[in-house]
Parts: C-alpha cells; sequence; structure tokens
C-alpha cells in the first residue's frame, strides 16, 4: 500500500471540500448582507419620500407640480388602508441593482398623507412626476398628492384641465409627463391615452355623470382636482383614498361644530352644528359613488351657508 | 548540526527592495485615501443635516396651512392659525398619533402674554400655549404665526402674535 498517496489524496480532498464550504458560506453571507443591505436602503427611500411630500403640500396655492428624482430605476409601492380613525398611508420601495429588482422595503405609514397612484408605481428614467391638489368639502380637507411614471395623453379636456395642465408645465415648457391632444391619433404611441366625453382610450371620463372609466371599473369624482386624482391612480386606491379623505372631513366636521358652539356662546349666530352633525353622518361613506351623491350635496349647502355668514364664518 | 548556507544574489536583493518600497507606497496611499474619505464624508454629513434642518424647517412653515390649523378666511392670509379650532383640536383623543415622526406640537402666543401657561377649558383664551402633541426627547424649530379668532368684546375677528413650536427626534 502506498501510504504517501493516501496521505496525499485525502489532503486533497479535505482542501477541496474545506475550501468549498468557506467559498460557499462567503458568498450566501456576502449575498445576504448585499440584500439586507438593499432593504435598509430602500426602507430609508420610502421614508425619506414620505418627508419629501412634505413641502410639495399646498398652503395658499391651487396647485403644485414637483419632480422626485431617485439614485436608480425605483419601484413605489401604494398601499391603502381604511382603518383607524383617519385611515393608513403606507409606502414602501425597491430598487433596481445589478439588473435585478430588489425586495419590497419595510413599510412607512403616515395617516395625513394621501397619495394617489397605481399600486405600484415605477420610475422612469429615474423620476417620478408628483401634482399636488387641494381638495375642499365644502372646508380643506387635504391634499391630492397625485404620483406617475408613466406618461399620459389627454384628449380633448375640458377647457379647466387643458388650463391647469398648461398652468403647471408653464405654458408646455416643462414635462409634466402629461401631453394634450385634439386626436387619440396623435397621442405618444407609448402614453396612456385618456379621452374626455368620449370612448376608446384607455381611460375614459364622463364630465356629466363625473365618472372616469378605467380597466372597466367607475370611478366618481367631483371638482377637477378629484378627476385628475381618479386618472392617475388604480381603482383600490382611488376608492380607499376616498373613505380616508371623508373620515378626516368627519374628524374636521367634528371640530367645526364644537367651534360653531363655541362661537355662537360667544355672540356670534350661525345655525350651522345641526348641518355639520348631518355632514358627520353622511361622511361615513362605502364608496366614491356615495361621496358624490350623498357629501356633496351637503357639502355644497353648507358652503352656501357659512358663505352667507358675514363676520363669523365657522370655515 | 547542519547549518545551512543560502546565498542571495544581486537580482534577489533588488526585488526585494522593490516589495518594500511598492507596500511602503500602499500603505501611505492608503492613509491619504482614508484621510480623504474622511473629511468628504464629514462634509457630505454636514450638507445632509442642512438639508434635513431646511426640510423640517419648510414643514414648520407648511403646518399653519394643514386644515387643522388653516384660519378661516386663509385666502389672504398663509400665516393665520385658527386659534379656537386649535383648542377644540387638543380635546379630540383622534387625534392622537395622527402626525407621525413629530415629537412635539405646540402654539405659544408671543404678544400679549397671560398669566395662565396652558389653555384649560376654564382659561382659554386667557392662556398662552396649546400644546398638541408632547412625546419629550426631541429638537425644536419654531416658526411665527398669526393667531386668529373671533373676538367676543370687538364683536369681529382678532389676530394676536404667536409661533408655531415642532419637535422631530435625531434631525442631525
Amino acid at each position: 500500500m502506498n501510504k504517501k498517496g493516501i496521505d496525499f489524496t485525502f489532503s486533497w480532498i479535505f482542501a477541496i471540500i474545506a475550501g468549498a464550504v468557506i467559498l460557499a458560506s462567503a458568498i450566501y453571507i456576502t449575498s445576504q448582507l448585499i440584500n439586507s443591505s438593499d432593504v435598509k436602503r430602500d426602507t430609508l427611500v420610502a421614508g425619506e419620500l414620505a418627508n419629501l411630500l412634505n413641502p410639495v403640500e399646498t398652503n395658499l396655492e391651487d396647485n403644485k407640480y414637483s419632480v422626485i428624482e431617485f439614485a436608480t430605476d425605483t419601484k413605489v409601492y401604494n398601499e391603502c388602508s381604511t382603518d383607524g380613525a383617519f385611515g393608513i398611508q403606507r409606502l414602501s420601495t425597491a430598487s433596481k441593482s445589478r439588473d435585478e429588482w430588489s425586495e419590497q422595503s419595510v413599510r412607512k405609514s403616515v395617516y395625513n398623507k394621501y397619495i394617489f397612484s397605481r399600486k405600484i408605481e415605477e420610475t422612469k428614467n429615474d423620476k417620478l412626476n408628483v401634482m399636488v391638489n387641494p381638495i375642499f368639502a365644502p372646508f380643506k380637507i387635504g391634499d391630492i398628492i397625485s404620483i406617475y411614471g408613466q406618461k399620459y395623453c389627454f384628449v380633448n379636456p375640458t377647457n379647466d384641465i387643458e388650463e391647469l395642465i398648461l398652468d403647471l408645465s408653464a405654458d408646455g415648457k416643462q414635462d409634466i409627463g402629461i401631453n394634450i391632444s385634439t386626436n387619440i391619433l396623435s397621442c405618444p404611441a407609448n402614453s396612456t391615452k385618456v379621452c374626455f366625453d368620449r370612448i376608446g382610450c384607455d381611460i375614459n371620463v364622463n364630465t356629466m355623470s363625473k365618472v372616469v372609466s378605467k380597466s372597466g371599473k367607475d370611478m366618481y369624482y367631483d371638482g377637477d382636482n378629484l378627476m385628475l386624482g381618479a386618472i392617475l391612480s388604480d381603482y383600490e386606491i382611488y376608492e380607499c383614498q376616498v373613505k380616508r379623505l371623508m373620515k378626516r372631513a368627519s374628524e374636521l366636521a367634528v371640530v367645526y361644530s364644537k367651534k360653531a358652539i363655541y362661537v355662537e356662546g360667544s355672540g356670534c349666530s350661525n345655525n350651522l352644528v345641526s348641518d355639520l352633525q348631518n355632514f358627520i353622518l353622511v361622511a361615513n361613506i362605502n364608496n366614491s359613488r356615495d361621496f358624490v351623491r350623498q357629501v356633496i350635496p351637503i357639502a355644497k349647502d353648507l358652503e352656501r351657508r357659512n358663505n352667507e355668514l358675514a363676520s363669523c364664518k365657522i370655515f | 548540526m547542519n547549518l545551512l548556507h543560502v546565498k542571495y544574489s544581486k537580482g534577489q536583493f533588488k526585488i526585494q527592495q522593490m516589495v518594500f518600497i511598492i507596500v511602503a507606497i500602499i500603505i501611505l496611499f492608503g492613509i491619504v485615501s482614508v484621510f480623504f474619505v474622511s473629511i468628504r464624508f464629514s462634509s457630505l454629513r454636514g450638507d445632509v443635516d442642512d438639508l434635513r434642518k431646511e426640510a423640517v424647517l419648510t414643514q414648520v412653515r407648511k403646518m399653519a396651512g394643514t386644515p387643522e390649523f388653516n384660519w378661516i378666511s386663509s385666502d389672504d392670509c398663509s400665516s393665520c392659525v385658527d386659534l379656537d379650532k386649535l383648542f377644540l383640536l387638543k380635546e379630540r383623543n383622534s387625534y392622537k398619533g395622527f402626525w407621525t415622526d413629530v415629537s412635539l406640537i405646540k402654539i405659544s402666543r408671543v404678544y400679549p402674554l397671560y398669566e395662565t401657561s396652558e389653555c384649560t377649558t376654564e382659561s382659554y383664551p386667557r392662556c398662552n400655549e396649546i400644546t398638541l402633541v408632547n412625546k419629550g426627547d426631541f429638537e425644536a424649530y419654531e416658526s411665527f404665526v398669526s393667531l386668529c379668532r373671533f373676538d367676543n368684546e370687538i364683536k369681529q375677528t382678532k389676530c394676536e402674535l404667536g409661533k408655531i413650536l415642532m419637535g422631530f427626534e435625531g434631525v442631525s
């Protein structure tokens, strides 16, 4: 028996096995570390994204447009829940590195923001467009923050919408991701077509019945700002955000009704308390159709009656 | 005992010398690059801190325009807040946790000042502060605003000087 030969073989086998184990574990640990750092980075991005949306909120301004730039291609996951007093807006991200998408990051929850978008919104050239429009019904409830990466083409929009788009794009000098066209054939090929008061587009808007139809589902709106939110959102996100907005409207109405009682005691007669309490009851809606049919008529009546109060308006 | 006689050629000495020099250069470059990176990172950290502070200050200034704070006739006053509304909001439990990432929200009167500090049902409106959130442990930022309300004595709107204080954890 050749002892030297056996010893040599064993040491080689041992070296190969040990080397393979060490290499495999090193590769595994490294890939795990890279993955976890990707998730950590994406979680930070989601948090920063929520913070970045603070300065773009409106104050006295009517509408605003802004661009958020990312370091790399990014997917923004928009999740909406109606749980709790105000519902929850959850944001998370995933980024593309080495031609692969990372895992979805940990979700960042916020209660005072209403993001209207598709469930997964992807950046285009590392950018996302942000359009912010306030919503009043009858008092200011919040801001509709519409986030979109893809291109849209509005075919024959209403004058107000055309004016708004031209205003936000500085008369077409700035690309805000929305083109206006008089003909569906003139729209860019890769854009989502939106028809106003006609059919045949990816999204159809009926301004008479105040309905935005998308993927066979109808979203009801009141006012141009909510219409834009409906166009740029998925059905589930839109319905959830409208319900959340109504939850906040209800909470604000509670405060306003208390204020109405308080200032009435200070000699400021208003008779708005019962109307505000009625508003609180109807603000508990199931869908956007309820919002248009139930809430809007009462909100308009409240607005009219509040405007009649000269020196001591409630809202 | 055998003594080993090792002979070094001139070429071997040269190679050894070169290796030492290369190692020394690498170490020198390493030290310089570490020094450079640390300086670069410290300035980057400063830039990030400045950006965060700017974002926080913007958030404080924006607070007056939110539906819970804004004054009814805010068509012409972006920094006017509704004091009545804020006082009534303080009592609402549903608003606890509404403002995430904020450790302090306080509305403070600057002039005129009254004897009572925190506003209560008994002392309002002759009081100086309305605290909506106070979780402790924060870095506070402030913005001057007008505190407006309907005044019973003069039967019209009265606005006084005040400020919004907001505290955030770990801004810098």
